[in-house]
């Protein structure tokens, strides 16, 4: 087990985004994390990568108490994410950007350069690694994110819609890569929206509606859940 | 404590003859006064001032004006004073944060050492002077802004302050509009005193007499300049004085050649200079402040100008400081300033006493702006004395009638309009001849005395050296 | 008016003084750019700080004889240190929402800005100061433009400072960080970048480089307690010209506005060489709202 999260409450205000939240996911697992708008999904991976604090409850990675440890800090443990609205350094090269996150785990210069030389082609954007970020188109963009959480050498790394605003044939590309990745070993949570994309990858998926889990199981199953459809409903299209 | 200075000296014994006289006809109506009227006040020193108006310019001066200071003193002593118990508001609005400070906190301390001595020997009439101090940094909109508060809450009997003709400028609009006496220290410009105002007073020289006095030894010292460039800085004080230059202009055969005002407190002026070397003077005149002026000193080296500099009306250039600031490149230039404590002058040993304990005190040394707050608190002294009353109108009369005599300023009487004509008889060039370098300022060192770089050269009356062409 | 002949004669010397005193803008300026790139604190107190770091050569040469030059590193490195109690100040801010923040930011270094500048007064009055320094008035002519040797050597020291600035965040790992937060906090802060360390670090080597840049200053231009004032709004426009944010962008729009005062007082009178700044920074900001090279680090 790389990840338990227990009792996780997170509270704006008067707001509960997430509420008593409790899964655990298992070493080397792709795990789907599902749910409509508002459902606290974004919440819940902040949570776990020390964006916020949580208001209570504990979030173990690794077999430690990582809850009020910084996000900083969680990186260097081996968390990495990646955003819903991407957010690459535009002013820096893809190689750059890349490499920000191989630098903070105490790499030198020129073996920086080396290692992120293999993500980038994994990713593939090995031909654009001169280009700075900004003139890359979105689904570029969202590679280089996930070159740049892939440097950082994660444990466990957190996709929040990745292929959200892409074509199909992008989506189908991006999702051959997070299958690679996961293959590497490296265990994934994937927040989406689009369900079809969780759906064709995952072996497990939690479904959350305001801020709790409603549903957990293998796709099929969450599927044809009576609940997680009345949750969705007037998104059934969606499904 | 000047006073006494002098009277220690003992100019003419005839001094003491009326000023017993004066104590005697004082106590005499003062208790027939308080016998009559049931006040304790005693009226003695109207009696005194009445005996004063005798003065003429000259010697005679300081009889008549040691007889009235001593009557009053030793007369408001047995006597219970008629403003007893009372309080004289001061409001002081001077810049005492930003770049003009250095000169706005010199005034201020000036105002402060007069209001303790004079406190400290009972006030006037039994009246302490209490002080409203005011900032305005750089902006003369605060300073009419703090004028209004010191009059509307504070409730001051008078308003002194200003240094920078702008400020002055602003703040006469809200003293008019309440109708409370205000003198200034500094504010040149001529302007301050020609807008019909009746409450604004002013002891500073202004524009006009700065250029005639500059106008008159410059065409003494360069009798050959025609073409002259004026560098003007672009506020009231500087374009009030570049008007009066050009109207005094041709008296003394001028053509003004450059004329553009410029910004102030700019680190290079390197371009503009370039551009007045350009119009080929003879002359460069320069009415600046204190910084501006020795940065343009300098700087007009690099850019190879080499016909003279002088001040024409300068806002700190007369000081210690500039030498400073300067250096060197401060020789042979020639500025009129407001006072001429040398050998020449006949009170100097009562201008080094306050010189001294100026020193002791705020450990700065003394300068012009510090001298007008110290000569605004005694004018406002001698005005209560006369007034007996803080009421506006009649302080403001009595301010109007003065007629008195400072040693570290002269006598003191005020034209209709507000300014004290009688700088005319103060204001002397000074030249400055073999720079001393000063690193830091000298201690026990009174402003512009002999053999500190600074010395006059005219008027004769007041020279202590020749001028000479650098 | 001038005639041609007459301007042609004075534009190659105003364009060499315009440019030696954009680099010295330039030097002073770049510390604020920094440190709103990386924090987006709008820190008016950074002219303070250039004041503070005139009074340390004055101070070190007088007490001590330090030459004025010697003083550049010091003036850097006890600035750096001021850094951090600085920063601790600010910090809070960083909770609010990003305008909020913004703004509250200039409330803050404002009041901080009086405090050291009032302070500063009370401490060493509000006299004038020079500098006393070989370079002060030693004047050489090239082409027969007469030149200052405190300029030139201001200049010179500007352009070293800023290869070094450049090669520190283009090259090392701690710049890369710091660039990274500046693009991103969030991002990089995921990306295993100390966010609160890179942002106290930025705002020690802003401080430093706004003393550095007030200790250069000092070999040509007076010190008071309120220069920092004085400095404080071209130093902002500056930055906006540039890009808020961007390092050479600081280093053009000096340039600009130097060459801008410089050559205007050809035309015009210098009361209104300013008009002239402001005019170019208005016209540039309305065809580049994000300045000449808005956002770079």
């Amino acid at each position: 087990m790389i990840l338990e999260v227990d009792r996780l409450t997170k509270a704006f205000g008067g707001l509960i985004a997430v509420k008593e939240l409790s899964f655990e996911v298992d070493k080397g697992e792709l795990m789907g994390m599902i749910g409509p708008n508002g459902s606290g999904k974004t919440t819940t991976f902040n949570c776990i990568a020390g964006y916020y604090n949580p208001t209570s409850g504990k979030v173990i990675f690794d077999g430690k108490d990582v809850t009020r440890k910084s996000s900083h800090e969680r990186a260097k443990m081996g968390i990495a994410r990646t955003f819903q609205l991407v957010k690459p350094f535009h002013n820096m090269t893809v190689l750059e950007n890349t490499m920000v996150g191989a630098l903070t785990k105490g790499a030198s210069l020129s073996e920086a350069e080396a290692k992120v030389e293999e993500i980038l082609d994994l990713v593939g954007l090995k031909d654009v690694m001169k280009r700075k970020a900004k003139e890359l188109p979105l689904a570029m963009r969202k590679k280089v994110e996930l070159a740049r959480a892939l440097a950082l050498d994660p444990k466990l790394l957190l996709l929040d819609e990745v292929v959200a605003g892409l074509n199909p044939t992008e989506i189908s590309e991006m999702l051959e890569v997070i299958k690679e990745i996961n293959r590497r070993g490296v265990t994934i949570i994937m927040v989406e929206h689009v369900m079809r994309a969780v759906m064709s990858i995952s072996k497990r998926i939690i479904v959350l509606h305001h801020g709790e889990k409603i549903a957990e199981g293998p796709p099929e199953e969450i599927a044809n859940s009576a609940k997680v459809i009345e949750a969705y409903l007037g998104e059934k299209y969606m499904i | 404590m000047y006073y006494a200075e002098r009277m220690r000296r003992g100019v003419v014994l005839s001094a003491a003859i009326v000023a017993t006289i004066a104590v005697i006809v004082g106590f005499v109506v003062g208790i027939a006064g308080g016998y009559f009227w049931g006040l304790s006040a005693v009226p003695a020193p109207v009696t005194v001032t009445t005996t004063k108006t005798v003065t003429a310019p000259g010697a005679a001066k300081t009889v008549t004006a040691t007889s009235t200071v001593t009557a009053t003193k030793t007369v408001t002593a047995p006597a219970a004073a008629p403003l007893a118990g009372k309080v004289i508001k001061v409001g002081v609005v001077q810049p005492l944060s930003g770049p003009l400070a250095y000169f706005g906190e010199s005034g201020l301390d000036g105002v402060k050492f007069a209001t303790d001595e004079i406190n400290a020997k009972g006030g006037v009439l039994g009246a302490k002077i209490e002080l409203h101090i005011e900032d305005f940094g750089i902006d003369y909109k605060a300073a009419a802004a703090a004028a209004e508060k010191l009059i509307t809450v504070d409730k001051v009997n008078v308003v002194v302050g200003g240094f920078a003709s702008g400020a002055g400028y602003t703040i006469e609009d809200v003293t008019e509009k309440y109708h409370v006496p205000y003198v200034t220290i500094g504010c040149s410009a001529d302007t301050i005193t020609a807008r019909g105002y009746h409450w604004v007073f002013r002891t500073a020289p202004n524009s006009t007499e700065y250029m005639l006095m500059m106008g008159h030894v410059l065409s003494m010292l360069y009798p050959k300049a025609k073409r002259v460039a004026i560098l003007a800085e672009n506020s009231e004080y500087g374009q009030a004085s570049l008007r009066a230059i050009k109207k005094l202009a041709p008296q003394y055969g001028w053509t003004i050649v450059y004329d553009e005002p410029y910004e102030k407190r700019t680190p290079d002026f390197r371009p503009t200079l370039q551009k007045v070397k350009a119009t080929n003077p003879d002359l460069i005149g320069l009415v600046s402040y204190l910084t501006d002026a020795a940065l343009i000193m300098k700087q007009s080296k690099e850019v190879g100008i080499n016909v003279p500099i002088s001040t024409i009306s300068g806002a700190g250039p007369q000081t210690l400081k500039f030498i400073d600031l300067t250096g060197k490149g401060a020789e042979g230039m020639v500025m009129a300033s407001e006072f001429w404590p040398n050998k020449k002058w006949p009170y100097l040993p009562a201008v080094m006493d306050i010189s001294y304990k100026f020193w002791d005190k705020y450990k700065r040394p003394i300068d012009f702006q510090a001298w007008a707050g110290i000569g605004v608190m005694y004018i406002i002294k001698d005005a209560v004395t006369r007034a007996k009353s803080l009421d506006h109108t009649d302080l403001r009369n009595a301010i109007a009638s003065t007629n008195m005599f400072l040693p570290w300023m002269g006598p003191i009487l005020f034209y209709p309009n507000g300014h004290a004509g009688w700088w005319k008889y103060n204001l002397v060039t000074y030249q400055i001849q073999k720079v001393r370098q000063v690193d830091g300022i000298p201690a026990n060192i009174p402003w512009q005395s002999n053999g500190l770089s600074f010395y006059a050269v005219y008027p004769p009356k007041a020279a202590v050296a020749a001028l000479t062409t650098p | 008016m001038l005639s041609l002949e007459m301007v042609l004669a004075l534009l190659p010397s105003s364009i060499v003084y315009g440019i030696f005193l954009g680099g010295l803008y330039a030097i002073i300026a770049v510390g604020l750019s920094m440190i709103f790139g990386v924090m987006k604190v709008i820190n008016l107190a950074h002219g303070d700080f250039a004041m503070l770091g005139m009074y340390i050569t004055f101070w070190l040469l007088t007490i001590f004889g330090v030459p004025p030059l010697l003083s550049l590193p010091v003036s850097f490195a006890v600035m750096f240190a001021v850094g951090f109690p600085f920063m601790w100040l600010v910090k809070p801010l960083f909770k609010r929402p990003l305008e909020e923040m913004i703004n509250s930011s200039v409330i803050l270094t404002y009041g901080a800005s009086l405090a050291l500048a009032s302070g500063a007064q009370m401490i060493w009055t509000s006299n004038f100061r020079r500098v006393p320094n070989p370079y002060w008035g030693t004047t050489f002519s090239i082409g027969g433009i007469g030149l200052d040797m405190g300029y030139t050597v201001v200049f010179m020291f500007a352009v070293i400072v800023y290869l070094m600035l450049y090669f520190f965040l283009i090259r090392t790992k701690v710049g890369k960080a710091i660039r990274a937060v500046s693009q991103d906090p969030d991002a990089a802060a995921l990306m295993g970048i100390d966010v609160d360390r890179m942002h106290t670090l930025s705002m020690g080597i802003g401080l430093g480089l706004a003393a550095l840049g007030g200790s250069l200053l000092s070999l040509v231009y007076y010190l008071y307690p309120w220069v920092g004032e004085q400095l404080v709004l071209l130093m902002f426009i500056i930055c906006v010209l540039g890009g808020l944010g961007s390092i050479l962008g600081v280093f053009y729009g000096a340039l600009i506005i130097g060459l801008a005062e410089s050559i205007a007082v050809i035309f015009i009178p210098a009361s209104i060489k300013d008009v002239v700044a402001y005019a170019i920074f208005l016209g540039i900001l309305l065809i580049r709202p994000q300045g000449l090279l808005g956002g770079k680090m």
